[in-house]
Parts: structure tokens; sequence; C-alpha cells
């Protein structure tokens, strides 16, 4: 989808799956890298894409990010990196050729003969058409509960089996690295498996249309191996066809599912050209007493029309379809993906502080966000949103003046509207639930700093989520006295914030 | 009697296993700064004389101080039972899994050790672990391990202690040695009439323990000495013309077998104050982490020269190296700063002349080269500050302290010995005449007024 020869401007408007990929390649990158040296990056290219003229939507400042740090980039890739980027479409392509040669050989080996037994065409159909027959349909199947109720293809085997792997396993992972690592081990590692999953959240409806259509994809090679299987076998050698059952099944009966299934293409090729008639279906059923000779040469030809074309028919045909469905339910998903969350945001706030430096427009709303950035480069942070709401730790106010506290939370978060963090919201959900309004646009828990995260605030955040709708932004601000000790709990915070898969959470310290 | 068993108690990353590991002489318990490293609660024993005196149970921090104390008196239990109770309800909830891990000691009707670290301020959810302790109400103590300078919230912490804990103490897990480790069971003694028969007894059986320690180590510290001094190694080689090379391997290896000695002894020190963490390769910085032969060694170590011509005169030696002698008077610090002038001089007191190499031609043909005893008069004395110095560190080291810097500024310090008086300097010249000249009645008659003199300064 993102050929060379696709223009510029298109490749700025929508994403496609190496985009996407690269995009969380990068941010995954950027976690290594200290605040301040992004800040200072992205400075450098918000004054490029302003340069260029580009209005600022989110798709359109994170497509030019991602293309000036490609092209940044480019130039120094090692050999490697390079090869590494185009890994996932060799994997598929790879992938293609196996489903095809699979295809290849096993046709080829129901085809095989030895001009002393004809080939038995009830096999071939069995195993090869109807067997491809029933998958193309279950995909339909899927294809269509999926387009009448999304949630339904959630249930199929690969997303239980991933769910069963990210949400089960992640308390596994928890038991076993509780006894063979380090705090600092383990937490990194359930951080690790955190962030993905909330990637593939992110992601999720994309990624089942992706993987829709690279089993349709598959099973295309597999159909084409079949295929070429068969018709190099008839064109570069004589091969007897014949039928055999062990069922009562006349060969009336049989020509009559014949006739039928060939009907898609008996316009054009019709009986004896395009399917064996009555008479050869009768001369081609195979006595195993009588051996080849008895029957007669015509008759045991006529079958590998009809093999051809309902292979195609039945077997390829309906996969392209749905491959094609596939690739436009795919590009209609990447087309309305909200790329927008808390990792992408702090890219936005770093480009658009640049811009807001720039446009000496008194209408731009918050301008203080900007100087902010640099001041503070342990933030962690969020876009500033219309409206917010602060749940305040009460240890806090006997540390800061409660005006102090508000300032620093209108840096991070714009206007805020302040409350106290009581006990009972830790305690109780349902408290929780009367007091957080769902018709603010965020949400913020300002807490002490000098403490580690609690299994007990862990929940509070959680309880939060399950309050508030998926995508309102939840923030945690530490504020503390400047110490070296501050930082392990931040730390501990940011492997947090991963851990509980949550893309729209987000965590910030002040150090006062 | 059943040792007294005490729960260490606190919120993640306040310096519990720091503490445990300081008390029970344990290296081994994970310490990070990354919170909740600990996740179970484990017992160590505090051992003396091989015997189990006290057993403290580290544990995990509290994970839902809120929660907990409300569960607490919304169901108005107190005592083990209310442990008991509370893991019988909370066991399954993952989410709980830490707290019930601490519970399970106190369920057991454990003594509790409060650990804060009160450099920082006070919290909601300190008082409200406080709270729950006091609960609770199992005879309880509450440490303070500042994890840094800062005094400012200290008596606000004092405070909130002075109403929930029995009894409260500073005690540095980082750096408490054998006296404060002692204050702080001293303070446990108080906080429960029953266990202070036990805690007294534990008490004594450490003064002993670490008596015998310093013993065993003035035992170490002489058999360090009687070995070097009579250390000697040779070779046979087939004719002259090897003799230059074979002597300066001879002379290499002669070192090289000084240098184990002294590392074997040392070694033998950190097993008995119970380090294994602590690795002998020190701190750039530090005096210790200089071989024994170098010469910053041998500038901060062992006795100024006419220290060392007093303590020699009384077993009638000279100081023998001429140009000691030429610099006899001076001391140590001069030496230095004239260093560059006499050029060779400092390379001597390197221990180049540690001992004269003696060719022996054999019956049977070839030559013997050999090289020892050692002669210098001013070995011994830094061989014996070297280990008393080793000593110091290892006995106060914290085991809580798993990294191994040590700071001992070595511009100021000189080794102890400089620092005794003439007679008992005059007793260890002595000693280690009587060793040099193997004679066995003086080394009797000298070994046990030795042994009394390091056990003395140990
Ligand atoms: N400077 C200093 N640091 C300390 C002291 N005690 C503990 N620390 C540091 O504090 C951090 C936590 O110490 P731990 O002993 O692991 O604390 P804990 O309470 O067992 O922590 P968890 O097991 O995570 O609940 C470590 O980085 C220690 O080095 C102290 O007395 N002085
Ligand atoms: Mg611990």
């Amino acid at each position: 989808m993102t050929k060379k020869s696709t223009d510029n401007k298109s490749h700025l408007r929508t994403w496609s799956f190496g985009r996407i990929l690269e995009l969380e390649t990068q941010l995954f990158d950027d976690q290594a890298v200290d605040e301040a040296t992004l800040v200072e990056r992205d400075r450098k290219i918000a004054e490029k894409i302003g340069k260029q003229g580009e209005s600022p939507s989110p798709n359109r400042s994170l497509l030019s990010w991602l293309k000036i740090i490609r092209e940044e980039k480019v130039q120094s890739l090692t050999f490697e990196e390079l090869a590494l980027q185009k890994a996932p479409r060799k994997a598929a392509l790879t992938l293609g050729i196996v489903y095809f040669f699979i295809g290849l050989t096993l046709s080829w080996n129901l085809l095989r003969y030895n001009g002393e037994q004809a080939i038995n065409v009830s096999a071939f159909i069995g195993v090869i058409i109807l067997i491809q027959a029933l998958a193309a349909a279950t995909s339909l199947i899927l294809l269509l509960l999926g387009l009448l109720k999304p949630k339904v293809t959630d249930l199929s085997i690969g997303s239980e089996f991933a769910k069963f792997f990210l949400t089960s396993l992640t308390p596994i992972i928890a038991r076993v690295a509780a006894f063979s690592l380090s705090a600092e081990k383990r937490e990194d590692l359930l951080a690790k498996v955190g962030r993905f999953r909330s990637r593939l959240w992110i992601y999720k409806d994309p990624l089942r249309w992706k993987f829709f259509q690279l089993a349709q994809s598959l099973g295309m090679a597999f159909n084409l191996g079949a295929i070429l299987a068969l018709a190099t076998a008839v064109t570069f050698s004589d091969r007897a066809f014949g039928w055999q059952t062990s069922l009562d099944i006349t060969p009336e009966a049989v020509h009559s599912c014949i006739t039928t299934l060939s009907l898609p293409w008996s316009w054009a090729l019709p009986e004896t050209k395009g399917f064996p008639d009555l008479l050869q279906i009768q001369g081609s059923q195979i006595v195993l007493k009588d051996g080849i000779l008895s029957l007669n040469t015509a008759d045991l030809t006529s079958w590998w029309p009809f093999l051809i074309l309902s292979t195609i028919v039945y077997g390829f045909f309906p996969r392209l379809i749905l491959n094609g469905l596939a690739h436009l339910n795919l590009k209609k998903c990447l087309r309305s993906i909200d790329i927008e969350n808390a990792e992408t945001k702090r890219v936005l706030r770093r480009l658009n502080a640049h811009q807001f430096a720039f446009t000496t427009d008194n209408s731009v709303s918050a301008p203080k966000s900007n100087p902010a950035t640099s001041e503070n480069p342990n933030a962690y942070r969020n876009s500033p949103p219309t409206s917010c709401q602060a749940w305040i730790a009460s240890t806090l106010e006997t540390q800061f003046s409660s005006k102090k506290i508000k300032e620093i939370l209108f840096q991070e978060l714009g206007a805020v509207e302040t409350n106290e963090l009581r006990d009972e919201l830790v305690d109780s959900r349902e408290q929780l639930k009367q007091s957080l309004s769902d018709n603010q646009s965020s949400v913020c828990f300002v807490l002490e700093a000098w403490l580690p995260p609690l299994e007990e605030t862990k929940q509070l955040v959680r309880n939060a989520r399950e309050v508030l709708a998926p995508k309102t932004s939840i923030h945690i601000a530490l504020i503390g006295h400047k110490h070296p000790s501050l930082h392990p709990n931040f730390e501990q915070w940011k492997r947090i914030a991963h851990q509980l898969s949550d893309p729209y959470l987000t965590v910030s310290l002040h150090e006062v | 009697m059943t040792p007294p068993l005490f729960a260490i108690i606190g919120h993640p990353n306040e310096g519990k296993s720091s503490v445990v590991s300081t008390l029970t002489e344990n290296d081994s318990i994970a310490i990070s700064s990354t919170p909740g490293e600990t996740t179970r609660s484990n017992t160590y024993d505090a051992k003396a004389q091989g015997k189990t005196i006290i057993s403290f149970v580290d544990t995990p921090g509290f994970q839902n101080p809120t929660r907990c104390l409300s569960w607490l008196k919304e169901n108005e239990l107190s005592g083990a039972a209310a442990a008991k109770e509370f893991i019988n309800r909370f066991s399954a909830d993952s989410q709980f899994h830490h707290d019930c891990e601490l519970m399970t000691p106190l369920a057991q009707g454990a003594g509790v050790i409060f650990v804060a670290d009160a450099s920082r301020p006070l919290s909601k959810v300190d008082l409200q672990e406080m709270e729950i302790l006091r609960l609770l109400g199992l005879p309880r103590a509450a440490i303070i391990n500042s994890k840094s300078e800062s005094q400012q919230n200290l008596e606000q912490w004092k405070d909130a202690f002075r109403k929930n804990f029995n009894a409260i103490r500073v005690f540095n897990a980082h750096n408490a040695n054998f006296t404060e480790r002692i204050g702080l069971l001293e303070t446990l003694k108080t906080i429960e009439q029953d266990w202070s028969p036990a805690l007294v007894a534990a008490i004594q059986a450490i003064n002993e323990d670490w008596g015998e320690r310093a013993q065993r180590s003035a035992e170490i510290i002489s058999g360090l000495l009687e070995e070097s001094l009579v250390f000697t190694q040779s070779k046979l080689i087939a004719n002259e013309s090897q003799s230059a090379s074979s002597q300066k391997k001879l002379k290499e290896s002669y070192r090289e077998g000084l240098i184990k000695l002294e590392k074997r002894a040392w070694a033998d020190m950190k097993n008995l104050y119970r380090h294994h963490k602590l690795s002998i390769d020190f701190d750039q910085q530090s005096i210790l982490n200089e071989d024994l032969f170098s010469e910053k060694t041998w500038q901060a170590m062992g006795l100024t020269q006419s220290q060392l011509a007093i303590a020699a005169s009384t077993i009638g030696a000279g100081i023998g190296l001429s140009v000691d002698a030429a610099l006899s008077g001076l001391s140590f610090g001069v030496f230095t700063a004239a260093g560059a002038l006499f050029g060779g001089g400092a390379a001597l007191l390197k221990g180049q002349e540690l001992s004269k190499m003696k060719v022996n031609h054999v019956p049977l043909g070839g030559l013997k080269l050999t090289i020892g005893p050692n002669r210098n008069e001013q070995f011994p004395f830094i061989l014996l500050d070297r280990a008393l110095l080793f000593h110091r560190v290892a006995s106060n080291w914290a085991h809580a302290k798993q990294e191994n810097t040590l700071e001992i500024d070595s511009n100021k310090k000189k080794g102890d010995s400089s620092n005794w008086s003439d007679k008992d300097r005059k007793l260890a010249a002595r000693f280690f005449a009587a060793i040099k000249s193997q004679r066995q009645d003086k080394l009797t008659q000298l070994y046990p007024e030795f042994n009394q003199l390091i056990t003395n300064v140990l």
C-alpha cells in the first residue's frame, strides 16, 4: 500500500501497517532516551514541519514527524537495521511461499500415477477442494459476523489464545518472576508485557483485519500451488483419472452432483469440456479387481478440467474476494484509527510546544505549557486537556501550599478543579464512582513522590478507569521535595503505568 | 527457651531488609532501591556461640494500609488473632499477598519493629500503618532508619512514634556497628517484660561471642606474623647463567607468597565476622586497596623511623639499612616530601631489600637460590597495621551495606602501631625477633603477651 509510486501527500494523511510499526518502534526507542534530548530533537523536527506549512492535525503531525525521523535515520541505518525493517514483510512472503509449496506437494502426491491404477479424483476433491471450500466458508462466516458485530470475531480461536496469553499469563509471569528475579528485573519484565498489551489494544481492529487478510492470502497461495500441480501434471504427462467409493453411490448421483458443482462455468465450458458427462463418469469408475485396462482412455482424461476449474472457483476465488474485503476493511480501519494515546500525545505535545513558541498568535490556548517542557525534563506528560479533576493526597498539603500545588498542576495540565483524595475513595469503588463525574475530560491523582506505588493506589487507578470512559486521560502527578530517593519511586510508577496496560495513563514527577 | 521473635514491619523500601541484614549479620539478604524487593516473609536468626538467640522476620511492605485499617476497624479485632483472621480473609486475594505475608509473623505473636525513614515527610499511610500496629496491640518498637541527613521531619516522626510505640530508637542500618546493635537489643528489652530475660541472655551471648571473635582475630594476626616472618622461597638452578633471571622470578614469587599469606588471614577474619560479599578489593581511594608492598602503604603504615629505632633497640638490632639510618629521626611525612630528592630511597622502602638473596652450591651440582626470611624491621609493623585496619573494617561494617567502598583518610591516618606506647611496641619487636630467631622458649613466653596486646587493641 505504501509503494514508492504513492504520492507524498496521501503518505502524510493515512496510516499503513508499515507506518504504525515504524511509529511503535520509534516510541519504543524513545523510552530509553532522556526527555531533554527528545525535546531538543522534536523542537528541530517541529521547525521543519512548520516550514512545510502543514496544518497540525494530530495524524498529520505524527506522520510528518515520523517521516522526518525516518529520513534522518535512513542515512545512518546499518545493514542489519534495514533488514529488520523489512522483516515482517519478508516473514509474510516466506509464509506465503511455504503455503504455496504445501498446496503444490499435497496435490502432487494426490496426483501420483503409476500407469496401472487411475488417479482417484474423490481423494483430490475431498482433500483439496472440499477442505478449501470449507475454510473459505468459515472465513466468510467470521467476516459476516465480524461486520455485523465486531465483538464476535474476538471469540475466534486466535484471539482467545491471545487473550489467554496476555491476560492470564501476566499473573503467572509475575509469580514466576517473583521467585527468580530481583524486583527491578521483575517489574521491568511486567512493564514490558503490560506495555505490549496496551499497544495491541490500541491497534486491535486493524490487527484483526490484517490477520484475516493474511489468512486469506495464505489460502490463495495454497490453492495456487494445487492448481499449478494439476496443470503441470496434465500438461506434461498423460494421466488417467477415475473415481471410486465404497459407499453405495450410483454414477447417476455422481453425475448430478458434478453438474451442479459445475454450474458456475457450465455456460462457458459445457459437459465433456468443462466437466464429465454421465457416460464418462460411468466409464471412469474404478473397480479394483478389473484394473485400468478395462477402462476407456477418453473417459479417463475427462476429469481434469473439472478438477482445475473447481479448485479455482471453490478454493481460489472465495479467498481472493475475502482478501479484497479484508483489505478494504483494513483501509477503513486505518483511515479512522485513533492514534492519540498517552505516548503519542507526548510526541504531539513536544511538537506543539514548539509551535506555541513560534506562533505569535494570541488565540493559542494554554501557551504556558511550553516552557514547562524544557523546565522539567522528568515530566512524562500529557497534552493539556480542557478540563481536569485533580484528587490531591492530603499529606501533600502539609508539605506544600495549595497555591504551589495548583501552580504545578496548571503547568502540567492546564486549569484543574482540585479535590481532596479521601480514604474512602481508595477504600471503596462505589465512593469513587460517585465522586468521579464522568463528564470530565481527564482525571489527575496528585500523590506524594516520596512514597513508592502501593497496590491500593494501583487499584485506585484501575477503579478510576472502570468508572471513566476508556479513552479519558488519567494522569498521576507526583510531587515531592527534590531528593534522589524520589527517582526510584518515579521509575517504579512509570513501570506500573505500563503494567496497567492503560494507553491513556500518564505519570509525571515534579520536584520542588 | 525458644528465642524471641521480632517482625520487621514497615512501608516498602524503608530499609526493613537492611535492618534485618545488619542485625543478623547476614549479607545475603536482597536489598535494592526498587520498592517491592522482598515479596514474602523470611525468618533470619541472629546467632552467637553457635546458637540462635533471636529470630527476625524480614517482611514485605504494606501494600494496602488504607484498606487493611478500615477492615480492622470494622471488625474490631486485636492481637495475634486479628492478624490470623486477616490472613484467613485475604489470603486468596492476590492484591493482599504482601499484607498477608507481613501478618504471618504477627499471627504468631511476634514483637514488632517498625522501620521508617524519618528523613522524608510523614504521610497519611505511615499513620495508618502505625495505627494498624497499635490496633493489633503487639509489643512494638520503632526504628528511625534515616537514609539521608535531613532532620526537618524528625520531630514530626518522633511525635507520631511516641503515640504508637513503646520504644523508639535511631538505628542506621547501613552504618550501625556492634555497639549500636547491642543498643537496639537493649531497647527491645524494654518493650515486653516477658521477653526481657531472653534478651538479657541474648545480649550476654553476643558480647561473649564478640570477645571470642576478637581473641580469634588476634590469633589469626599473630599466626600471620609468625608465618610471614619465617617465610622463605628457594629454587634450584643448573648454573650461574640462569641466576639473574631466576633471582628476579624468585623475588617475585616471594612477594606473592607473602601477599597470599596476608590475603588468607584477611579472608579468615572476614569469615569470622560473617561477611561474604565484602571483597578485599577495596575502593581505589582506600589504603587497604594498596598492595602490601606499595609505596603508599609503607608511607601510611608502620612506625616512624625513630619509633622503629627505639623499638628495635630493645632487641639490640640496628636499623640495618644505611639509607634508613641516614633518615632516622625524620617522620614519614617528611620522608615522603624528601622522597623525590633521595630517588632510590623510596624504592628501597618498597621492599626490594626485604630480604637478601642467598646463593648456595648444592653438593650434587647446580645452585640453590634462597630468599627470605624477612629481615626488614619495618615489615612486621606494616603487616600488623594492615591487619588491624582490616579488622576494624570487617568488624564494624554493617552487613546491609552490600557495596564495598571504603573511605579511610590515608593522609592523616597512621597505622595503629605508631600510636601505641613504647612499651607495647617493644613487646611487639621482641615477639617479632623471637619468631625470626625461631627461639621456641621465648616464643611460648611472648605469644600470650602479644596476643593479649592485640586482643586489647582490636
Ligand atoms: N543511605 C542509607 N540507605 C539505606 C539505609 N537503609 C536502607 N537504605 C536503602 O534503601 C533502599 C531499600 O532498602 P531495603 O532494605 O531493600 O528496604 P525494604 O524495606 O526491605 O524494601 P522492600 O523489601 O522493597 O519493602 C536500598 O536502596 C537501601 O540501600 C540506610 O540506613 N542508609
Ligand atoms: Mg526488603
